[in-house]
């Protein structure tokens, strides 16, 4: 039976020194919003030597395209350049590795509106700011991402100022 | 526990703690609840949570 495992997805990207940042349910749920989700969502600096670390880091996952799973496809370095979803599944879950969750915000974009979580010894991630992954399922207005907008933002009205 | 604590978790009734709810129904003892864990709970409990609904489907789906 498959199984998620979030943080042995997460240390073997910070093995490899890729540079992303966490968006989507996962996000939110290291904020504190009490939410469900079954997929890891991040967002990947898009320079050729993050690309290199990325894909790498992929390997260890055994990571493969979730469409056409008979294909047994596997990014590459283009595909990873390109500013869209990449819906993989690994050996520890799902993973959804995004270019940009809209036009005008990748990584460098989401990168100033981002926290970095300590989630264990040896594993800091950067987790977009809850306000901003609020704008981001505003923006993408599906009835998925609107329905967890009222928890989203109570949690936000609960979290201690800064 | 005072009596009427007692009281109140005897005779609890669908609604009665509507006013944890706002008006999305959203409830905010849940939010406060995992707002009191570590990022690091709340990624455990999230995978635990989806490990168990697996392990539940993957056991209805033979039947």
């Amino acid at each position: 039976m498959p199984a998620t495992d979030f943080r042995a997805i997460l240390r073997i990207l910070s093995r490899h020194g890729a540079q992303f940042v966490v968006v989507g349910g996962v996000g939110a749920v290291l904020h504190g919003a009490p939410i469900h989700t079954f997929d890891l969502d991040i967002v990947h600096q898009r320079t050729g030597a993050n690309i290199e670390a990325i894909l790498a880091a992929l390997r260890d996952l055994n990571a493969r395209y979730r469409l056409q799973p008979e294909r047994n496809l596997h990014p590459d370095t283009e595909h990873l350049l390109s500013p869209g979803h990449h819906l993989l599944i690994t050996d520890h879950g799902p993973v959804d590795l995004l270019g940009s969750i809209a036009p005008g915000y990748g990584y460098d974009d989401l990168l100033p509106k981002s926290v970095t979580l300590s989630i264990e010894d040896g594993l800091d991630v950067q987790i977009l700011g809850l306000s901003a992954i609020i704008e981001s399922k505003e923006a993408a207005g599906s009835d998925k991402d609107r329905a967890v907008l009222p928890v989203l933002r109570r949690t936000l009205d609960e979290l201690p100022p800064k | 526990m005072s009596a009427m604590a007692d009281q109140r978790l005897i005779t609890s009734e669908p609604g009665r703690d509507r006013q944890e709810a706002d008006s999305s129904g959203v409830d905010i003892t849940l939010i406060r609840w995992f707002l009191s864990l570590t990022p690091a709970q709340r990624l455990d409990y999230l995978q635990n949570h989806n490990d168990a609904i697996l392990a539940i489907r993957a056991r209805n789906a033979r039947h």
